[in-house]
């Protein structure tokens, strides 16, 4: 695929695929750490100040049951604790830049292992349909010797992809370069051929006069914020030539911009008109910037 | 308590052993690392918080045996890598039985971590079986990556490093695997992931960073019979310590290029005398009190997010004894 246009990092790469659940990634910035402040918003650090001074544990531990009377005794023993608390103050001081660093490190380490790996882990697991479909022969699998363990791993992968009808296939990573490839296919066969344009199939069928949402989810894997972008669609159209107009295709947000290492989740609305004939329609969608963000938006049509 | 997890951990460890051959060059050394004296910290953290957030501690017990012959492997792998003499107290596994021996029972050590995991599947049922491997997946990808990035350094000589090299570095290295999936784990087995294991994410990190960096400075200023390791040895070796980096960026342009050239030398090849020169080196520009306190800053953190890790769990001594981890980091005496 051409590109019109460079993504701004080296690395940027997109994902889209359908929305399973994402890894909340909870981002907040490192509290002053200071124990006297611990000690008077907690009982249970108050206790454990109290307890590193080698005072009032017993008041303390009884403070860890929680409640007003309670806390009050736990800040009056780390109170009583009072020099060497104030030593321990001394000790882990205000927040330095050490801990602020260390903060903001991890975060970046999250955004770009932890929640990958629950992306993968979601995608392509769905334990529970795995053993409604035959539990003995994956019990009895998963028990055998130590050194069959990786190809077991491997064929839960591919038996939870083709329970989920292919949904690796809709997967698309775009490369600065623009080309398309699954992303995080495990098994090299659910891989298009590189230039292949991936499929984005609406799960459930659609009755004409209704709506359908899809949420996916945007992935920049890349060092840099994304340009802003925005999603436009073809019509849809079936094997006998009848259309669904692009117009009924709807994205929200409109429009949008990926922070590195982070992600994104764009629902898309289909709606059928009255009187849509049935059958499978599809068409292109494409994101405006990002010229080789685009793929094959397909629904199928039931009376 | 530390001693309590230990022990069920090494009794459960010790049953999984193959009691078969080869023996003499397999089975019975895959014991010896975990038999030293080790701390445990990381079956410790991994029953601890299963027992803390309500669970069974002793469905915890195969993970805890899984992540503790993970560690040993990793130990065993890295005196390979780094070549050192003394392990807890001891000779290494290489330097007593030869790096070809040491790498296959590293080796061993790995795949047998797999059974228990795979033994998880009755207790905890598919779904918190898979948590747990795929916890265990990204701790030992982590673990390597961190290890191939200081492995490099070392390789390439780089000296130009910074505090966050240094960080990143040590969350992938150590951390990840020494106490957040530890906690992470231990969490899932207890609830089924019920409770957002992203929880510790940064108590685990501050705790283990905290934890590294003061391991640092004892191979600097520890003794050599309660370390058990040789003193110095991470100078020796060229090792990127959070002192080292700190003397890099502090010392004069003279000083730094003599530090890269002693750096550029194969380890064998680097005598006391400018092993003793470093640790001058580090003294001159308070590379080792600053290092001293990073550890106490984190440690202090780790505090505060023990608060908000553990905080809403009731009273139990398996909280309790997280708690006095963190408080003994904060306590101890460098």
């Amino acid at each position: 695929m051409a590109t019109g246009r460079k993504i701004p990092s080296r690395k940027a790469a997109t994902a889209v695929k359908r929305r399973k659940p994402v890894a909340k990634r909870v981002t907040r910035e490192p509290e002053a750490v200071n124990v006297d402040e611990i000690k008077d918003a907690v009982p249970e650090a108050a206790g454990a100040a109290a307890r590193a001074a080698g005072a009032a544990a017993d008041a303390a531990a009884a403070a860890a049951g929680g409640g007003e009377s309670a806390r009050g005794e736990a800040s009056a023993a780390a109170a009583a604790a009072g020099d060497e608390l104030n030593a321990l103050r001394g000790a882990v001081g205000a927040t330095s830049r050490i801990v602020l660093q260390a903060a903001s490190i991890l975060e970046e380490e999250i955004a770009a292992g932890i929640v990958a790996a629950k992306k993968v882990e979601a995608r392509f697991v769905d334990v529970d349909k795995l053993r409604g479909a035959d539990p003995q022969e994956v019990m009895q699998r998963f028990r055998r010797d130590a050194h069959e363990v990786v190809d077991i791993l491997i064929d839960l992968v591919n038996v939870a992809t083709n329970s989920l009808s292919g949904l690796a296939q809709r997967v698309v990573r775009i490369s600065e370069a623009g080309v398309g490839a699954a992303a995080g296919a495990v098994s090299g066969k659910l891989r298009p051929a590189a230039g292949a344009v991936p499929s984005l199939a609406v799960p459930q069928p659609l009755k004409p006069g209704e709506s359908v949402q899809v949420p996916l989810t945007l992935e920049n894997d890349g060092d840099t914020t994304t340009e802003n972008f925005r999603f436009l669609c073809s019509d849809l159209v079936n094997a006998s030539g009848d259309r669904i107009a692009g117009g009924y295709v709807s994205f929200l947000p409109d429009a949008l911009a990926i922070a590195p290492r982070s992600a994104a989740t764009v629902t898309v609305t289909v709606s059928a008109p009255t009187g849509t004939p049935t059958g499978v329609y599809s068409g292109i969608v494409q994101a405006t910037r990002l010229e080789q963000l685009r793929a094959v938006l397909s629904v199928r049509v039931e009376q | 308590m530390l001693d309590r997890y230990k022990a069920v951990t090494m009794g459960a460890l010790m049953s999984l052993l193959p009691v078969k051959e080869p023996r003499q060059y397999l089975y019975d050394l895959v014991p010896l690392y975990p038999q030293r004296a080790a701390k445990g910290l990381r079956p410790g953290l991994c029953i601890a918080t299963c027992g803390a957030f309500g669970g069974d501690p002793h469905l915890a017990v195969r993970s805890a045996v899984a992540l503790e012959l993970f560690h040993n492997a990793f130990l065993i792998h890295d005196d390979v890598e780094d070549g050192s003499e003394f392990r807890r107290g001891a000779p290494t596994l290489p330097a007593a039985y030869g790096m070809p021996i040491a790498v296959n029972v590293g080796d061993a050590m790995n795949v047998l971590s797999i059974r228990p995991l795979m033994e998880n599947l009755d207790a905890l049922g598919p779904k918190a079986t898979w948590r747990v491997f795929a916890e265990i997946e990204h701790m030992a990808r982590e673990s390597v990556e961190g290890q191939a990035m200081e492995l490099g350094w070392v390789r390439d000589n780089v000296c130009d490093l910074t505090e966050a090299d240094y960080l990143r570095m040590t969350l992938k290295k150590t951390c990840w695997y020494t106490c957040i999936h530890p906690c992470r784990i231990g969490s899932i087995v207890a609830t089924a992931g019920a409770v957002e294991p992203e929880r510790f994410d940064r108590f685990g990190y501050y705790m283990g960073a905290a934890f590294q960096i003061q391991d640092d400075v004892l191979n600097l200023v520890g003794e050599e019979a309660k370390y058990g390791k040789e003193i110095g040895g991470d100078i020796q070796e060229g090792k990127r310590t959070l002192m080292l980096i700190h003397a890099l960026g502090a010392c004069t342009a003279r000083e730094k290029e003599r530090l890269r050239r002693f750096l550029a030398k194969p380890r064998a090849e680097r005598p006391d005398r400018d092993v003793r020169w470093v640790y001058s080196l580090m003294r001159k520009y308070d590379s080792i009190e600053f290092a001293r306190r990073c550890a106490k800053n984190l440690a202090g953190a780790a505090l505060l997010e023990f608060v908000t890790a553990y905080g809403d769990r009731p009273a139990s001594e398996h909280k309790q004894f997280v708690e006095a981890l963190v408080i003994y980091m904060i306590e101890r005496d460098l």
